[in-house]
């Protein structure tokens, strides 16, 4: 959009009370650009920043599964289906971090970014959107290394199965990227007023985590608890998501289908708020 | 003449007070008990209790400027200018009112707000550019007018948290006045960098105004604003005083400013005497 190319009879934009200051899709398409150069930022910033640079974003998967392998299913002997517990237990954090980095770097949005909010105007939602892309990107990696584990057991003779149902992978995780995505826009909106909100965050995300079939299948939920497992959206996903990757475990459709609706309604709600909050919150913060 | 930008009856309402000091649970308590006092009493107890608690920035501001025009908002702290002008950039929403612009507007000086630290000042200047809502292609067709002008030619790919705070201003300086936004903010006075550098943004800025950018200055002072613009909005307690050619609005200004400064000068001597 060159000067040449303004089209003077309609104003670029118009300032009013009450209007969403981006609802078109088009004006949201114009910042693709800002987009990926966010999501380099974000890369290029997480992995110059530390000594060993990439090394953690593999190591702590393993030392988490390490931890899961001992407590849960040699102390617990919590089933891990026909799976290798070491596998079972990594394809489960990795996922879940990935999901949990999801909501709580968008529920940082305004927060993190007040200073750049306050001088320069572009649709804020593109924010979040880097932040989804980013964890993305950092996903990748991680499942990498998860395959090598898995040929690792593969070698020394255990059957792992991976089946065509692997195209199904982004489709679970674009799901899980919706859910986060509300979620976290609707607590990033709530954080306009009520700051202390993202510490609870933290502590919900780490509690949720135990309902969410990362650690055990659904078959070893007690019965008493199976409800609180069946309307957990998460634990749907992440049950289709290993049984994407390995068809051991077969997800359940009912399960699904509520997971589906609540990410529905959560991704309209949550990003309906973020935008509500994006029109004053320089007022407040 | 083309509009640039059209401002009817503008007025932003800011809250005072503990509303955003509040964490959650004391929040959901103090609406707790609002919403039962407004049950037991009558319906109005709320809104009487925000208005002790606000207070109008801008009241009922109108003006149009168009394409090629210079605006000077002239005006004391408080008057409403930068309330004013994150309203027209889309920082704010106003209260009341409207406004339509027609281009991209840009501040000089605040664009390094973008700035990553550890990203390179190349890739500094795409991704503020793209922020500022140019495209990647038009960025690169003016990328070596970019570094050329900022004169930090060897530091391009050095991250900008190796950049001294001069090196950084320039940069972000010469992003926006190079991408050629069509409505350019000149907010505070162009104080950037050494002399050498002051002297390059004034003609950078004056380039840009004879090229037919529409520009917007905010508290310059009253000789540059002689100089460089052709209308003045003079701003008092978020409402419009005057609004005119500059050589109708400045004296009316400065009268009223040395007067000020004039009852300034003598309340101390006042003080002594008593």
């Amino acid at each position: 959009m060159s000067a040449s190319q303004i089209d003077f009879a309609e104003p670029s934009y118009v300032v009013e009370p009450g209007k969403l200051l981006d609802s078109h899709p088009k004006n949201l398409w114009a910042y693709r650009e800002l987009f990926l150069l966010l999501v380099k930022r974000d890369f290029v910033a997480a992995y110059k920043q530390t000594a060993l640079g990439p090394f953690w974003f593999f190591v702590q998967p393993f030392i988490a599964s390490l931890a899961f392998l001992v407590v849960f299913s040699q102390i617990a002997r919590l089933s891990t289906t026909d799976l290798p517990p070491l596998v079972f237990y990594m394809s489960g954090i990795i996922v879940w971090n990935f999901f949990s980095n999801c909501v709580s770097q968008v529920a940082y949005t305004f927060l993190v970014n007040a200073t750049v909010f306050r001088k320069i105007y572009f649709p804020r939602i593109i924010m979040p959107f880097s932040q989804i892309g980013t964890n993305l990107l950092n996903f990748i990696p991680q499942l990498a290394v998860l395959f090598v584990v898995i040929g690792f057991y593969v070698l020394n003779g255990r059957r792992i199965e991976i089946s065509p149902w692997l195209l199904a992978l982004p489709l679970v995780l674009g799901l899980m990227a919706l859910l986060a995505l509300g979620l976290g826009c609707l607590i990033a909106a709530a954080t306009v007023k009520y700051r202390d909100l993202t510490i609870v965050v933290g502590y919900m995300l780490n509690l949720w985590m135990y309902g969410s079939l990362v650690i055990c299948p659904r078959s070893a939920v007690p019965a008493n608890l199976s409800w609180l497992v069946t309307l957990n959206p998460m634990a749907s996903f992440v049950e289709c998501y290993r049984s994407s990757l390995f068809g051991t475990e077969h997800a359940e459709a009912g399960p699904l289908i509520i997971a589906i609706a609540i990410t529905l309604v959560v991704v309209t709600v949550g990003v309906a708020c973020f935008k509500r909050a994006e029109r004053t919150f320089t007022d407040t913060i | 003449m083309r509009v640039a930008i059209e401002a009817h009856h503008l007025s932003k309402q800011f809250f005072l007070g503990e509303r955003n000091q509040r964490t959650f649970f004391e929040g959901v308590w103090s609406n707790a008990v609002a919403g039962v006092q407004r049950l037991l009493q009558s319906e109005n107890l709320g809104a009487s209790g925000d208005d002790r608690r606000s207070f109008w920035a801008l009241r009922d501001v109108s003006f149009q400027l168009g394409q090629g025009q210079t605006l000077a908002i002239i005006g004391e702290n408080g008057a409403g200018k930068s309330t004013l002008l994150k309203i027209l950039s889309r920082i704010t929403q106003p209260t009341a009112g409207k406004a339509k612009v027609f281009g991209r507007l840009a501040s000089l000086l605040e664009v390094g707000a973008g700035f990553h630290p550890e990203f390179s000042g190349r890739d500094n200047v795409y991704l503020n550019g793209t922020m500022l809502g140019f495209s990647k292609k038009e960025i690169r067709q003016k990328f070596d007018q970019i570094v050329d002008f900022s004169g930090i030619e060897r530091f391009i790919d050095v991250p900008v948290k190796n950049y001294s705070s001069g090196m950084y201003i320039r940069l972000a300086f010469s992003v926006a006045a190079n991408l050629n936004p069509e409505i350019i903010v000149l907010d505070e006075v162009i104080a950037v960098g050494d002399a050498a550098f002051k002297k390059k943004c004034f003609e950078r800025v004056d380039a840009l105004i004879s090229q037919g950018h529409t520009a917007i200055l905010v508290n310059h002072e009253t000789s540059h604003v002689r100089r460089m613009s052709q209308f003045c909005l003079w701003l008092r307690k978020g409402r419009v005083v005057m609004f005119g050619p500059t050589n109708e609005v400045i004296p009316q200004y400065e009268l009223e400013t040395a007067e000020i400064r004039e009852d300034a000068g003598r309340a101390p001597a006042l003080a002594q005497s008593a």
